[in-house]
């Protein structure tokens, strides 16, 4: 019996004291060698005289010894807090290991963590649930997300599409121009126009001897023709009126804020520029009749005066305007 | 695009010479396990180090779980790192997992390498009837739970070596960002395919002069493995190693560049 620091009489050595200590000693030599060993840790891993660090290790705890434990010894001398699974009595036991390296060899401590261990292993299941919970709520995000971008996508083709038909409902399939169904809306917004002192003309206008045209060229010319005629009535009228087709070869062009006398004026010019056109197929002229609004015209008194005025226009000798100044 | 795979792969060139050694890091680790084997050979070879997308400081955000889901993933990065250099007739040295990247390497391409060093290799890690690859399934399950556990201490160990790159202060400063939150997920698969990937099959095809260094006291992989290794691959060389553990080349450095002259003088 030594003297304790205390000089206490009964007091052991420093090296008695750790043979015994509450925690597991170990000193490994570089090759990982066992040179020393407390009873303590003999006790708990029940290993006999080991020879080797991995003798007090199960298989699992060596492949990750050699692969975390001296890539970090030899780079930083000290391992701290290393949880790894060492062999016990009862089979294996979780332990915490603690080294420093220090002249070349490794100065180990090990704590046996059974209860923390057991903590640890919930805590990774909980993380684990967690984790799984986690990347099936991402999953079914991206899935949402996909869905309702779909949707969107949808919905702007629907859009795409209810813009193409309302266009189709409102367009003469033959020439491209705007049919008789447009033009009658139109003229239903207009005749308010006009009722509120909105000076307003229509004219209709009829290709002259047009039954010459198909008859001689047949209907496929005839076509082809109505198709120019739109497109010429396109260039010249502009932005100053609304082209429709009416039916067969009459069209009707409803003119805003145009009085009696510049419509007439204006179906004179259109007269001009079909005369003096440069046909593709067969040169045609064109007659017309120009109404402006009066006050109590319906649609159907409206129209049916510009046609009188038409009728008087090809009575005239064709190729010309008629309308009342 | 080859700028892109020099820096996804933390690609480092070294030291001169004529002839070019690429050398692979194992699981778990970094480039930086070579250190001190390539200061070695630096002053006549040509000496590349890279780490692995996934490991050390690559470009963890190039990691794709599709991609790294097997051993392929990992042979393509090395092909691409070479090809990003132009590298032909190169000698590899593989750790580990590293010499089956390696391996799958020369396979697909038999031109790219002139000789092939292996640094404890297995084909297989796990036991099957009539064949001891160490480790069975539960062993595994092990292993990754502790490499769980131990994920917060294991990445601190990494920062410091970070930090201590002298010529590379940036790193520290984005130390940080380099330990995102999928690094324990990519160690996880990292490893999971590391011990459940079977190359024995592959082992016949490699026509490129190969060198298995075995240490005689492997903790990962038996001593059997070697031989077996060995005995597939035509004209290959065996070296047992005086070396004990998976690591000789942090544990005998001497020893492992030794041998790996004593190869190349061959």
């Amino acid at each position: 019996m030594h003297q304790g620091v205390l000089g206490r009489v009964g007091v052991r050595t420093m090296e008695q004291q750790l043979d015994r200590a509450p925690c597991g000693y170990l000193v490994l030599d570089g090759d990982l060698r066992i040179v020393e060993i407390n009873s303590t840790l003999r006790n708990l891993t029940g290993v006999e005289n080991p020879q080797h660090i991995h003798e007090l290790q199960t298989i699992a705890s060596r492949m990750y010894f050699q692969t975390y434990f001296t890539p970090s010894i030899k780079m930083h001398g000290t391992v701290n807090e290393m949880f790894l699974t060492l062999k016990s009595t009862t089979g294996s036991m979780p332990a915490l290991m603690n080294v420093v390296e220090r002249d070349g060899f490794y100065e180990c401590a090990v704590i046996q963590m059974s209860v923390r261990g057991e903590y640890e292993k919930e805590l990774l299941l909980a993380k684990r649930t967690a984790e799984k919970i986690n990347s099936e709520t991402a999953d079914a995000y991206e899935k949402l997300q996909t869905l309702m971008n779909e949707v969107e996508n949808k919905q702007q083709e629907l859009l795409a599409l209810n813009l193409e038909l309302q266009q189709l409902a409102i367009t003469d399939s033959l020439t491209g121009s705007k049919n008789r169904r447009y033009l009658e809306e139109r003229l239903t917004h207009f005749l308010v126009q006009a009722e509120k002192g909105r000076e307003v003309t229509v004219l209709i206008l009829d290709i002259d001897h047009f039954k010459r045209v198909n008859d001689t060229h047949g209907h496929h010319i005839g076509d082809a023709v109505l198709k120019e005629l739109a497109r010429r009535l396109e260039e010249v009228v502009g932005s100053t009126g609304i082209v429709t087709r009416f039916g067969g070869e009459e069209f009707v062009i409803i003119m805003p804020d145009v009085g009696a006398k510049e419509g007439l004026a204006k179906g004179n010019a259109i007269c001009k520029y079909m005369e003096s056109a440069n046909w593709i197929n067969v040169p045609v002229t064109v007659s017309i009749g120009v109404a402006v609004y009066m006050p109590g015209d319906e649609i159907s008194s409206w129209l049916s005066r510009a046609d009188s005025y038409l009728y008087k226009a090809k009575a005239g000798g064709r190729n010309c305007a008629y309308g009342l100044i | 695009m080859k700028m892109d795979i020099l820096k996804r792969n933390n690609v480092r060139v070294t030291g001169q010479g004529e002839k070019t050694l690429v050398f692979g890091h194992g699981f778990g680790c970094d480039q930086q396990v070579w250190n001190n084997t390539i200061m070695e050979f630096q002053a006549n070879y040509r000496v590349v180090t890279f780490d692995y997308v996934g490991s050390g400081n690559s470009d963890k955000s190039a990691y794709s779980q599709e991609r790294y889901r097997t051993l392929d993933g990992y042979k393509q990065d090395l092909l691409e790192v070479c090809a990003a250099l132009e590298l032909e007739g190169l000698i590899f040295v593989g750790h580990s997992v590293s010499s089956m990247i390696g391996l799958l390497a020369t396979i697909e391409q038999p031109e790219l390498m002139e000789k092939m060093i292996m640094i404890g290799p297995s084909p297989y890690y796990m036991n099957e009837p009539g064949y001891n690859g160490g480790f069975e399934r539960s062993d595994i399950d092990e292993l990754l739970d502790m490499m769980e556990i131990n994920y917060k201490e294991w990445a601190k160990y990494l920062a410091p070596v970070v930090m201590l790159n002298e010529e590379r202060p940036q790193l520290a400063e984005n130390f940080e960002e380099i330990l995102c939150s999928n690094d324990p997920m990519i160690a996880r698969q990292f490893a999971e395919v590391t011990f459940t990937s079977d190359l024995r099959d592959q082992l016949d095809k490699v026509t490129v002069p190969t060198l298995i260094l075995q240490p005689k006291f492997d903790a990962i992989v038996p001593l059997e493995i070697g031989t077996y290794i060995h005995e597939k691959i035509a004209g290959s060389k065996l070296v047992i190693m005086e070396a004990v553990g998976h690591n000789p080349h942090l544990s005998d450095v001497e020893e492992t560049v030794a041998c790996i002259k004593g190869y190349l003088a061959e």
